[in-house]
C-alpha cells in the first residue's frame, strides 16, 4: 500500500440526543492515499456528511468521535480546538460546502472575506502578497478579479461555487473534502465545475475526498468509490470496478435504480423499505432488513470488510459464496 | 417478503399523539423562564378565582381605624385611608387586572390575526390597504387616544378593555401577515389550492392554525401592557371608580405615601409580579419557538 | 367523452413585471422578464411529456399555468375541447378537480398538524366524493394499498413528520389520484429524493397512466429521468420551447445545439453512458429581461451566426417527428 495521506481506523461518531445515541457512523476504516480521490456515497442518513464534518473537526458539541483519524502521521480526534485553528483547518485540510451562499457573510465583500481568512490562517504575509494570493486563486479557478469586489448575491451560483472552491484553495492546503459541492447546480455548470476539480486536482496535487448522493458525480472525479449505508462502509472499489462490477447488494441496488441515458428501458427497481432507526440500529448488517439476500446469520452478526480482490472491500457474508469475478 | 423484514422506521415508535406539543412543552420547561412565569400566573388566577375565600368581608369594607400598618389588628398588610383592607383589596384587584389584561390581549389578538393573515395570504392591493391601516394605527399614540376616549366616554371597564386591545393589534397583525406571507408560499398551501380548497378554508383552516404561534407569545405580553395601561389610567385619576384595581390604590395612596408607603407600594408589587408573569410565560414561548432551540429530528 | 386533445396549450405567455429602480419608476417604465414566451404544445389522454431544462427556464411557470395555479398574460389553454383561461366558480372547481398537481418537496406536502388520514379526506370532501367517512376511508385504504403502502391504516394515523421523503411523496401522489383526475402536472416530483426510492414514485406515475389513460407533464432537469417516464420531451430555455419530440428520438440525435450541450453534459451514471465528451459552453443561463428579437441560445451557442441575433428561429420540424427552433436548421 502507497503512502496513505488519512488513515481512518475504526471511527464511530454518536450523536447525544434527547431520544438516546444517534448511531450516526460506525466503525469506519478507510486509507486515503496521497493523490487519491475518493469518492464518499451515500443516501441521505447515510453518515458521509458527519463523517467529512468530523474530518474538519466541525461537529455540534453533541457528537462524540471514537476512533483515530491519522492525519499525515497525527491523530486528528485528539488535537485541541487551537491547534486545529492554527496552521490545521483550511492550510492542511479545507472543504467546499453545499449551500455556498450560507457560507459567506452577505454584507462583506468576498474579497475582504477571503482575505480575512488569509490574515488568520496565514499571519506572516504582508498585504500586497495577501493580494497575489487571492489574485492566483481566483485565476486557477477562472473566475475576474472583479469578483472580489461582489457581494455574495451578487454571484450566480457557478461562480458562486468557483468563489467557494477558491476559498478552499487559499491556503494551499494538500486535501480538500467536497461535500456535495456541485448538487444545487445545474446540468450544465455541474460539469464544468467537476471538470475545474478534476484540472486543479492536477494542477496542486490535491488529495481529495468527494461526497455526493448522485453516482454520476462520483463517475466524474473519483478513483476509488466508497458506499455508506446507515453509517456503515458497505463497499470500498476502484471506480471501474464500482461501476461494472459491484459486489455488494447494496451497491447494486443503488447503481441499478438510477434511470439510464442510453440501452434498453427496462423498468427501475428501487430499494423497498426505509433507513433503520439510527437510535436503535439493527444488529448485524445495516442493510440486512432491505437486503433480498439476507439470511439469518446477516441480522445477528456484522460482516467484515473483506478485501474481495486487490483494493476492493465488501462487508457482506453472502460474497464468498458468489463468485467474484475479478 | 421484503415487507416482514421491512425494519421498524423511526416513525412507527414515535407517538401515536402528534409528538410535537409533548416536544414543546418540553422546551418550554427547558426555558426556566416560562415555567416560573407560569407558576406565577397560576397563582395569581387562584388568588382571583378564591378572592371572596381569602378576603370574605370583600374589597369595600369600611374598616374602623385607617392607614393602619401592615401586621396590626389582623390586617396582614394594613388598611388605607377608609380603612379598608388592603389585602382584600389586592386580592379582588387581581381579579379585575386579569380580566382587563385577557379580555383587551383577545381582542387584540383577534383582530390582529384577522387583519394580518388576510393581508398576508392575499398580498397585492388587498395588502397594501390593510397595511396602511395598520400603520395608520401603529403611529397613534396608544395611551393618548385611550385618555381622549375615556375621558369622553367615560371610565366604564369595558371601554378601558376594548380600546386597549383596539390599540393594540397593529403588532399582532404584523407578526401574522409576517407568517402567512411565508406560509402561503410552503408546499402544503399550494398543494390545497391545486386541489380546489377555497381560499376562505385555506386562511381559517390552514394558515392561522399553523401561524398563531408567535401571535400567543405576545399575547402574553399584550396582556402584560394592558394591566399596567389600565394601573396608568386608574393612576391618573381616569380609572373605572366602581372597582378595586391595582391602579387605583397605587393612585389613593400617593397623598399618603410618606405617613403610609404601604398603600401605594403592595399594590405595585401585585402589578410587577403579575406583569412579571406574563412576561415570563411569553420568553417561554418564544424560547420554545426559536428555531435554533428546536430538537434535531433524525 | 370526447375526441379532443387532453390539453392543447396555444401560445402561452407569461410575463412578470418588475420595476427596477426609482428612476425607472418615475418615468413609469418598468422591466419584464419572460418567465415563459408564446409556448405552444397538444397533450393526448395517456400521453407522457416531459419539460427538461435548467433552472429559470420557465419549466415550472408553464406547469403551474397548466393547472391554472398561475394567469397566463397572453395565449390559451383548453382541456378537453373546453378553454380554461376564464373558469370560475363550479367550473373551475370540477377543473381543479380533473387537473392535479404534485410538487416537489414532499417534507411539506401535507399541513403539519394534521393526520394523513385527515389530509386525504379533506381532499375528498372538498369535491364531495364519498358518501361518508367510512366510504372515504375505505377508498383511500384501497388506493393506498394499490401503490404499496400497506398496511394503509398505520400510515393513515401518522403525522407527516412521521414519514420519510419517499412515503410522504408517493401519499401525496395517493391524494391526487383520490380525486381520479384526467391530466397531471408533476414538477420535479423526485429531485428531492433518495435515489433508492425515485424509481417507486416514477413507476407509479407509469402505472396510473396505464391504469387511468391519465396525461401527464412531467418536470424535470434531469434527462434520464425525462427518457424513464416520457414518450415525449420538451426541451426548454429562456421560456421558449427549443426541440420537441419522441423522447428516444431526442436522446439518440438532439438537434438543438441547448439539446446537444444538455444531454453531453449530463453526467452519465457508469461508462457505457457516456454518450460523447461534455460540449463545453460558456456561461450560466441569464434572466430573461426584456428580450431582444433573436435566438436566446445565441450567445452561448458555438455555433451562433448573423441570423441567430436578428431572428428569432420557430419550431418545426425538419423531417422526422421532433421539432427544432434552430436557424441551422434552414
Amino acid at each position: 500500500m502507497s503512502e496513505s495521506l488519512l488513515e481512518l481506523r475504526n471511527v464511530s461518531i454518536r450523536y447525544r440526543t434527547g431520544r438516546g445515541h444517534v448511531s450516526a457512523v460506525e466503525d469506519v476504516s478507510l486509507q486515503v492515499p496521497t493523490g487519491a480521490s475518493i469518492g464518499l456515497v451515500g443516501e441521505s442518513g447515510s453518515g458521509k456528511s458527519t463523517l467529512a464534518l468530523a474530518l474538519m473537526r466541525l461537529l455540534p458539541q453533541n457528537a462524540e468521535v471514537t476512533g483515530e483519524m491519522i492525519f499525515a502521521g497525527e491523530n486528528l480526534v485528539t488535537k485541541t480546538e487551537s491547534q486545529l485553528s492554527k496552521g490545521w483547518r483550511w492550510r492542511k485540510l479545507a472543504m467546499v460546502f453545499q449551500k455556498s451562499l450560507a457560507a459567506m457573510s452577505p454584507v462583506h465583500r468576498i474579497g475582504q472575506q477571503m482575505e480575512d481568512v488569509l490574515t488568520i490562517h496565514e499571519p506572516h504575509l504582508t498585504k500586497p502578497e495577501r493580494e497575489q494570493r487571492l489574485h492566483d486563486v481566483l485565476t486557477s479557478v477562472r473566475l475576474p478579479n472583479r469578483v472580489l469586489r461582489a457581494y455574495p448575491f451578487e454571484l450566480s451560483g457557478g461562480m458562486m461555487q468557483r468563489s467557494m472552491i477558491a476559498l478552499g484553495l487559499l491556503c494551499n492546503p494538500p486535501f480538500l473534502i467536497f461535500d456535495e459541492a456541485t448538487t444545487a447546480l445545474d446540468v450544465i455548470t455541474q460539469t464544468q465545475i467537476l471538470k475545474e476539480i478534476e484540472r486543479l486536482k492536477a494542477e496542486y496535487n490535491l488529495t481529495t475526498i468527494v461526497i455526493s448522493h448522485d453516482v454520476g458525480v462520483i463517475n466524474a472525479v473519483t478513483d476509488t468509490v466508497a458506499v455508506l449505508y446507515a453509517g456503515q462502509l458497505m463497499e470500498v472499489a476502484p471506480r471501474e470496478t464500482f461501476f461494472s462490477n459491484p459486489q455488494h447488494p447494496y451497491s447494486q441496488a443503488l447503481i441499478s435504480s438510477v434511470p439510464r441515458l442510453r440501452g434498453e428501458k427496462t423498468r427501475l427497481a428501487g430499494i423497498p423499505g426505509s433507513l433503520p432507526d439510527l437510535t436503535n440500529p439493527p444488529q448485524g448488517c445495516r442493510f440486512a432488513p432491505r437486503c433480498p439476500h439476507a439470511t439469518e446469520g446477516c441480522l445477528a452478526v456484522t460482516p467484515p470488510l473483506v478485501e474481495v480482490a486487490p483494493g476492493h472491500l465488501v462487508r457482506c457474508t453472502d460474497i464468498p459464496l458468489r463468485e467474484v469475478v475479478a | 417478503m421484503a415487507q416482514t423484514l421491512t425494519s421498524t422506521p423511526v416513525a412507527e415508535i414515535a407517538p401515536r399523539r402528534n409528538g410535537r406539543w409533548r416536544a414543546q412543552w418540553s422546551l418550554f420547561v427547558e426555558s426556566r423562564m416560562g415555567p416560573i412565569g407560569l407558576a406565577i400566573l397560576i397563582i395569581v388566577a387562584l388568588v382571583a378565582i378564591c378572592a371572596p375565600l381569602i378576603a370574605p368581608d370583600g374589597p369595600f369594607k369600611l374598616g374602623a381605624t385607617r392607614l393602619l400598618a401592615p401586621g396590626k389588628e389582623g390586617h396582614i398588610l394594613g388598611t388605607d385611608h377608609l380603612g379598608r383592607d388592603m389585602l382584600a383589596q389586592i386580592v379582588y384587584g387581581a381579579r379585575v387586572s386579569l380580566v382587563i389584561g385577557i379580555v383587551a390581549a383577545t381582542i387584540s389578538l383577534i383582530v390582529g390575526m384577522v387583519v394580518g393573515s388576510i393581508a398576508g395570504y392575499y398580498g397585492g392591493i388587498v395588502d397594501m390597504v390593510l397595511s396602511r391601516i395598520t400603520d395608520m394605527f401603529l403611529i397613534i399614540p396608544a395611551f393618548f387616544l385611550i385618555i381622549i376616549i375615556v375621558a369622553t366616554l367615560g371610565s366604564g371597564i369595558i371601554y378601558v378593555m376594548v380600546v386597549i386591545g383596539l390599540t393594540a393589534w397593529p403588532a399582532s397583525a404584523r407578526l401574522m401577515r409576517a407568517q402567512a406571507m411565508s406560509l402561503r408560499e410552503r408546499t402544503f398551501i399550494h398543494a390545497l389550492r391545486a386541489l380546489g380548497e377555497s381560499n376562505r378554508k385555506i386562511l381559517f383552516r390552514h394558515i392561522i392554525p399553523n401561524g398563531i404561534q408567535p401571535l400567543i407569545a405576545n399575547a402574553s405580553l399584550d396582556i402584560a401592557s394592558a394591566i399596567l395601561i389600565e394601573s396608568g389610567l386608574s393612576f391618573i385619576g381616569l380609572g373605572d371608580p366602581n372597582k378595586a384595581t391595582w391602579g387605583r390604590m397605587i393612585y389613593d395612596g400617593r397623598t399618603t405615601i410618606t405617613t403610609a408607603w404601604w398603600v401605594s407600594v403592595f399594590p405595585g408589587i401585585a402589578i410587577i409580579i403579575t406583569v412579571l408573569g406574563f412576561y415570563l410565560v411569553g420568553d417561554g414561548i418564544s424560547y420554545v419557538l426559536n428555531p435554533r432551540n428546536r430538537k434535531v429530528r433524525t | 367523452m370526447s375526441e379532443a386533445p387532453l390539453i392543447v396549450a396555444d401560445e402561452l405567455q407569461c410575463l412578470f413585471t418588475v420595476r427596477r429602480g426609482p428612476v425607472e419608476f418615475i418615468r413609469g417604465k418598468a422591466s419584464r422578464i419572460h418567465a415563459v414566451d408564446t409556448v405552444s404544445f397538444t397533450l393526448e389522454r395517456a400521453e407522457i411529456l416531459a419539460l427538461v431544462g435548467e433552472s429559470g427556464c420557465g419549466k415550472s411557470t408553464v406547469g403551474r399555468m397548466l393547472v391554472k395555479m398561475e394567469e397566463p398574460t397572453a395565449g390559451a389553454l383548453t382541456f378537453a375541447g373546453e378553454t380554461v383561461n376564464a373558469l370560475s366558480g363550479a367550473r373551475l372547481k370540477e377543473f381543479r378537480r380533473r387537473a392535479q398537481m404534485i410538487f416537489q418537496n414532499p417534507f411539506e406536502a401535507f399541513d403539519p398538524r394534521l393526520t394523513i388520514g385527515t389530509s386525504l379526506q379533506q381532499a375528498m370532501q372538498i369535491h364531495n366524493i364519498g358518501k361518508d367517512q367510512h366510504d372515504r376511508l375505505q377508498r383511500i385504504v384501497t388506493v393506498m394499498e394499490r401503490s404499496g403502502l400497506t398496511p394503509a391504516e398505520d400510515f393513515l394515523s401518522r403525522y407527516p413528520h412521521e414519514l420519510s421523503g419517499g412515503q410522504s411523496q408517493r401519499i401525496a401522489t395517493v391524494r391526487v389520484m383520490l380525486l381520479s383526475p384526467e391530466f397531471v402536472v408533476a414538477d420535479e416530483p423526485v429531485s428531492m429524493l433518495d435515489v433508492s426510492v425515485r424509481a417507486d414514485i416514477l413507476n407509479q406515475l407509469l402505472d396510473l397512466r396505464d391504469e387511468l389513460d391519465m396525461g401527464i407533464v412531467f418536470i424535470t432537469h434531469d434527462l434520464a429521468v425525462a427518457r424513464y417516464i416520457a414518450d415525449r420531451i420538451a426541451v426548454m430555455y429562456l421560456g421558449m420551447f427549443v426541440e420537441v419530440g419522441p423522447a428516444e428520438e431526442i436522446l439518440a440525435n438532439p438537434r438543438h445545439p441547448y439539446s446537444q450541450a444538455l444531454l453531453s453534459n449530463t453526467l452519465p451514471a457508469g461508462d457505457e453512458d457516456r454518450i460523447t465528451e461534455p460540449m463545453p459552453i460558456g456561461g450560466e443561463v441569464p434572466t430573461p429581461v426584456d428580450i431582444q428579437p433573436g435566438c436566446r441560445f445565441a450567445n452561448r451557442c458555438p455555433f451562433a451566426f448573423d441570423r441567430c441575433f436578428k431572428e428569432t428561429p420557430i419550431l418545426q420540424a425538419h423531417g422526422g417527428k421532433t421539432e427544432v427552433a434552430c436557424h441551422l436548421l434552414g
